[in-house]
Protein backbone atom coordinates (compact mmCIF):
# COMPACT_ATOMS: atom_id res chain seq x y z
CA UNK A 1 0.00 0.00 0.00
CA UNK A 2 2.70 2.30 0.87
CA UNK A 3 4.91 1.78 -1.94
CA UNK A 4 1.88 2.35 -4.14
CA UNK A 5 1.53 5.89 -2.68
CA UNK A 6 5.01 6.74 -3.41
CA UNK A 7 4.67 5.02 -6.65
CA UNK A 8 1.76 7.45 -7.48
CA UNK A 9 3.52 10.39 -6.19
CA UNK A 10 6.54 9.86 -7.83
CA UNK A 11 4.38 9.42 -10.99
CA UNK A 12 2.94 12.18 -10.58
CA UNK A 13 6.00 14.28 -10.04
CA UNK A 14 7.46 13.15 -13.07
CA UNK A 15 3.99 14.39 -14.93
CA UNK A 16 4.76 18.02 -13.34
CA UNK A 17 8.04 18.09 -14.53
CA UNK A 18 8.01 16.65 -17.66
CA UNK A 19 5.15 19.61 -18.45
CA UNK A 20 6.31 21.98 -16.90
CA UNK A 21 9.99 21.41 -18.74
CA UNK A 22 7.92 21.72 -22.35
CA UNK A 23 7.13 25.42 -21.64
CA UNK A 24 10.66 26.59 -20.16
CA UNK A 25 12.15 29.26 -22.25
CA UNK A 26 14.98 27.21 -24.36
CA UNK A 27 18.67 28.10 -22.54
CA UNK A 28 19.98 31.49 -23.02
CA UNK A 29 23.42 31.26 -25.49
CA UNK A 30 25.10 34.59 -24.63
CA UNK A 31 28.11 33.71 -26.91
CA UNK A 32 25.45 33.33 -29.81
CA UNK A 33 24.07 36.39 -28.89
CA UNK A 34 27.29 38.36 -29.07
CA UNK A 35 28.06 37.87 -32.53
CA UNK A 36 23.99 38.46 -34.10
CA UNK A 37 23.88 41.50 -31.61
CA UNK A 38 26.26 43.34 -33.50
CA UNK A 39 23.58 44.37 -36.38
CA UNK A 40 21.91 45.25 -33.80
CA UNK A 41 24.57 47.61 -32.16
CA UNK A 42 24.70 50.14 -34.97
CA UNK A 43 22.03 51.65 -33.97
CA UNK A 44 20.96 50.68 -30.50
CA UNK A 45 24.99 51.26 -29.21
CA UNK A 46 27.55 49.22 -28.64
CA UNK A 47 26.73 48.83 -24.56
CA UNK A 48 22.61 48.75 -25.52
CA UNK A 49 22.55 52.88 -24.72
CA UNK A 50 21.64 54.45 -27.80
CA UNK A 51 22.61 58.19 -28.31
CA UNK A 52 20.84 58.84 -31.41
CA UNK A 53 17.48 59.41 -29.44
CA UNK A 54 15.29 57.75 -32.30
CA UNK A 55 16.15 54.12 -31.07
CA UNK A 56 15.19 52.69 -27.92
CA UNK A 57 17.97 52.02 -25.66
CA UNK A 58 18.03 48.06 -24.77
CA UNK A 59 20.43 48.45 -21.88
CA UNK A 60 18.61 46.93 -18.72
CA UNK A 61 15.33 46.51 -20.45
CA UNK A 62 13.28 43.06 -19.20
CA UNK A 63 14.55 40.51 -21.22
CA UNK A 64 10.59 39.38 -21.35
CA UNK A 65 9.65 42.51 -22.44
CA UNK A 66 12.57 42.77 -25.65
CA UNK A 67 11.77 39.60 -26.51
CA UNK A 68 7.81 40.01 -26.94
CA UNK A 69 8.56 43.21 -29.28
CA UNK A 70 10.99 41.17 -31.33
CA UNK A 71 8.43 38.80 -31.59
CA UNK A 72 5.97 41.84 -32.53
CA UNK A 73 8.14 43.19 -35.23
CA UNK A 74 9.12 39.33 -36.46
CA UNK A 75 4.98 38.85 -36.66
CA UNK A 76 4.34 42.24 -38.22
CA UNK A 77 2.21 43.06 -34.93
CA UNK A 78 4.29 46.20 -34.93
CA UNK A 79 4.96 48.71 -38.01
CA UNK A 80 8.44 49.40 -38.56
CA UNK A 81 10.04 48.98 -41.83
CA UNK A 82 13.34 48.84 -40.47
CA UNK A 83 12.96 46.44 -37.46
CA UNK A 84 10.78 44.26 -39.25
CA UNK A 85 14.06 43.32 -41.78
CA UNK A 86 16.05 42.81 -38.98
CA UNK A 87 13.17 40.39 -36.86
CA UNK A 88 12.51 38.70 -40.14
CA UNK A 89 15.06 35.90 -39.82
CA UNK A 90 15.25 35.58 -36.24
CA UNK A 91 14.30 32.42 -34.65
CA UNK A 92 12.90 32.01 -31.18
CA UNK A 93 16.51 31.19 -29.60
CA UNK A 94 17.84 33.76 -31.72
CA UNK A 95 15.30 36.40 -29.60
CA UNK A 96 15.88 34.85 -26.33
CA UNK A 97 19.52 34.95 -26.73
CA UNK A 98 19.36 38.49 -27.89
CA UNK A 99 16.62 39.64 -25.14
CA UNK A 100 18.58 38.50 -22.23
CA UNK A 101 22.30 39.61 -24.03
CA UNK A 102 21.15 43.67 -24.18
CA UNK A 103 19.02 43.03 -20.60
CA UNK A 104 22.28 42.32 -18.72
CA UNK A 105 23.69 45.51 -19.55
CA UNK A 106 24.13 48.89 -17.25
CA UNK A 107 21.83 51.28 -18.46
CA UNK A 108 19.67 54.01 -16.34
CA UNK A 109 16.66 52.79 -17.56
CA UNK A 110 13.99 52.66 -14.57
CA UNK A 111 10.39 52.33 -13.57
CA UNK A 112 8.01 55.22 -12.36
CA UNK A 113 7.95 54.12 -8.87
CA UNK A 114 8.99 56.77 -6.39
CA UNK A 115 9.18 59.29 -9.28
CA UNK A 116 5.44 61.10 -9.33
CA UNK A 117 4.32 63.67 -7.30
CA UNK A 118 3.86 63.21 -3.68
CA UNK A 119 5.71 60.04 -3.49
CA UNK B 1 -14.43 92.05 -5.87
CA UNK B 2 -12.72 89.60 -3.52
CA UNK B 3 -13.84 86.88 -5.00
CA UNK B 4 -12.52 88.35 -8.56
CA UNK B 5 -9.33 88.76 -6.96
CA UNK B 6 -9.00 85.23 -5.45
CA UNK B 7 -9.64 83.58 -9.13
CA UNK B 8 -6.47 82.19 -10.23
CA UNK B 9 -5.10 83.20 -13.29
CA UNK B 10 -6.38 81.54 -16.68
CA UNK B 11 -3.87 78.28 -17.28
CA UNK B 12 -1.98 79.24 -20.45
CA UNK B 13 0.51 76.46 -20.48
CA UNK B 14 3.96 76.97 -22.81
CA UNK B 15 2.43 75.09 -25.70
CA UNK B 16 -0.31 77.76 -26.52
CA UNK B 17 2.08 80.48 -25.76
CA UNK B 18 3.65 79.12 -28.13
CA UNK B 19 1.25 78.21 -30.51
CA UNK B 20 0.67 82.12 -31.99
CA UNK B 21 4.68 83.18 -32.35
CA UNK B 22 5.19 79.84 -34.56
CA UNK B 23 2.04 80.21 -36.93
CA UNK B 24 3.67 84.09 -37.62
CA UNK B 25 6.83 82.51 -37.94
CA UNK B 26 5.37 80.22 -40.37
CA UNK B 27 4.23 82.88 -42.53
CA UNK B 28 6.73 85.27 -42.54
CA UNK B 29 8.85 82.42 -43.81
CA UNK B 30 6.64 81.51 -46.58
CA UNK B 31 6.53 85.47 -47.61
CA UNK B 32 10.51 85.03 -47.83
CA UNK B 33 10.69 82.16 -49.30
CA UNK B 34 8.35 83.78 -52.15
CA UNK B 35 10.46 86.36 -52.23
CA UNK B 36 13.37 84.39 -53.02
CA UNK B 37 11.97 82.58 -55.35
CA UNK B 38 11.37 85.72 -57.46
CA UNK B 39 14.91 86.42 -57.71
CA UNK B 40 15.60 85.18 -61.22
CA UNK B 41 12.66 87.69 -62.58
CA UNK B 42 14.65 90.39 -61.12
CA UNK B 43 17.04 92.47 -62.71
CA UNK B 44 20.43 91.48 -61.80
CA UNK B 45 23.58 93.27 -60.51
CA UNK B 46 21.74 95.97 -58.58
CA UNK B 47 23.39 95.98 -55.50
CA UNK B 48 20.27 97.17 -53.10
CA UNK B 49 18.29 93.86 -54.34
CA UNK B 50 21.24 91.88 -53.66
CA UNK B 51 21.24 92.93 -49.99
CA UNK B 52 18.05 92.58 -49.08
CA UNK B 53 18.08 89.13 -50.95
CA UNK B 54 20.72 88.13 -48.03
CA UNK B 55 18.85 89.65 -45.41
CA UNK B 56 15.57 88.29 -46.38
CA UNK B 57 18.00 84.56 -46.42
CA UNK B 58 19.33 85.46 -43.03
CA UNK B 59 15.92 85.78 -41.75
CA UNK B 60 14.54 82.76 -43.36
CA UNK B 61 17.30 80.79 -41.80
CA UNK B 62 16.62 82.46 -38.78
CA UNK B 63 12.88 81.65 -38.52
CA UNK B 64 13.58 78.07 -39.50
CA UNK B 65 15.91 77.26 -36.34
CA UNK B 66 13.57 79.50 -33.60
CA UNK B 67 10.59 77.10 -35.16
CA UNK B 68 12.51 74.21 -34.63
CA UNK B 69 13.84 75.17 -31.54
CA UNK B 70 10.15 75.48 -30.41
CA UNK B 71 9.10 72.05 -31.91
CA UNK B 72 11.89 70.48 -30.25
CA UNK B 73 10.59 68.65 -26.79
CA UNK B 74 7.08 69.11 -24.69
CA UNK B 75 7.47 70.13 -21.44
CA UNK B 76 8.71 67.71 -18.53
CA UNK B 77 6.57 69.51 -15.84
CA UNK B 78 3.53 69.50 -17.47
CA UNK B 79 4.32 65.94 -18.68
CA UNK B 80 4.66 64.77 -14.53
CA UNK B 81 1.45 65.50 -14.14
CA UNK B 82 0.07 63.86 -17.75
CA UNK B 83 2.36 61.08 -16.97
CA UNK B 84 0.17 60.21 -13.46
CA UNK B 85 -1.91 57.17 -15.24
CA UNK B 86 1.48 55.09 -16.93
CA UNK B 87 2.25 55.02 -13.15
CA UNK B 88 -0.63 52.36 -12.67
CA UNK B 89 1.51 49.30 -14.46
CA UNK B 90 4.67 51.50 -15.45
CA UNK B 91 5.45 52.83 -11.60
CA UNK B 92 4.99 48.91 -9.99
CA UNK B 93 8.50 47.08 -10.03
CA UNK B 94 8.05 43.86 -11.73
CA UNK B 95 4.95 44.61 -12.88
CA UNK B 96 3.32 42.27 -15.67
CA UNK B 97 1.24 42.07 -18.67
CA UNK B 98 -1.46 39.31 -18.67
CA UNK B 99 -1.84 36.83 -21.12
CA UNK B 100 0.88 36.80 -23.06
CA UNK B 101 2.81 36.97 -19.49
CA UNK B 102 6.00 39.14 -19.76
CA UNK B 103 7.05 42.58 -17.96
CA UNK B 104 5.74 46.26 -18.73
CA UNK B 105 9.12 47.73 -19.94
CA UNK B 106 10.91 50.21 -18.01
CA UNK B 107 10.28 53.59 -19.55
CA UNK B 108 12.09 56.35 -17.41
CA UNK B 109 14.94 57.09 -19.15
CA UNK B 110 14.24 55.72 -22.23
CA UNK B 111 15.04 57.91 -25.35
CA UNK B 112 12.49 61.31 -25.56
CA UNK B 113 12.01 60.67 -29.36
CA UNK B 114 11.42 56.82 -29.63
CA UNK B 115 9.11 57.41 -26.46
CA UNK B 116 7.45 60.05 -28.86
CA UNK B 117 7.32 57.55 -31.85
CA UNK B 118 6.27 54.92 -29.71
CA UNK B 119 3.14 56.16 -28.34
CA UNK B 120 2.43 57.53 -31.48
CA UNK B 121 2.32 54.36 -33.18
CA UNK B 122 -0.03 53.49 -30.31
CA UNK B 123 -2.40 56.48 -30.83
CA UNK B 124 -2.57 55.61 -34.45
CA UNK B 125 -2.90 51.95 -34.23
CA UNK B 126 0.62 51.16 -35.46
CA UNK B 127 1.09 49.41 -32.55
CA UNK B 128 -1.49 47.05 -31.13
CA UNK B 129 -1.44 46.68 -27.25
CA UNK B 130 -4.86 47.07 -26.14
CA UNK B 131 -4.23 48.98 -22.69
CA UNK B 132 -1.42 51.33 -24.97
CA UNK B 133 -3.90 51.81 -27.39
CA UNK B 134 -6.48 53.39 -25.07
CA UNK B 135 -4.04 55.77 -23.54
CA UNK B 136 -2.51 56.57 -26.66
CA UNK B 137 -5.69 57.11 -28.32
CA UNK B 138 -6.77 59.68 -25.46
CA UNK B 139 -3.36 61.63 -25.89
CA UNK B 140 -2.72 64.59 -28.05
CA UNK B 141 0.66 65.14 -29.74
CA UNK B 142 1.52 67.85 -27.17
CA UNK B 143 0.40 65.28 -24.20
CA UNK B 144 2.72 62.21 -25.88
CA UNK B 145 5.29 65.22 -26.06
CA UNK B 146 5.13 66.31 -22.59
CA UNK B 147 5.00 63.03 -21.51
CA UNK B 148 7.99 61.76 -23.49
CA UNK B 149 10.23 64.56 -22.35
CA UNK B 150 9.26 64.08 -18.49
CA UNK B 151 10.06 60.37 -18.48
CA UNK B 152 13.60 60.62 -20.96
CA UNK B 153 14.82 63.62 -18.24
CA UNK B 154 14.85 60.28 -15.31
CA UNK B 155 17.72 58.78 -14.78
CA UNK B 156 18.96 55.59 -12.47
CA UNK B 157 20.95 57.67 -11.03
CA UNK B 158 18.40 60.19 -9.21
Amino acid sequence: MMINKTLARLALLGTVSIATSAFAAPPVNLEAAKVLAQTCQACHGADGNSTAAIYPRLAGQYADYLARALQEYRAGERNNPIMAVYAENLSDQDISNLSAYFSAMPGQLVDLHGRMEGQ
Amino acid sequence: MRLRSACPEPVVTSRMRKGKPQALTFATQIAILLCLLQSPFQPAGSGTFEMTRALLLVLALFSTTTVLAQDAKGDPAEGRLKAYTCTGCHGITGWKNAYPNYHVPRIGGQNYDYLVAALTEYKNGGRKHPTMRAQGESMSDADIADIAAFLSNLKSAE
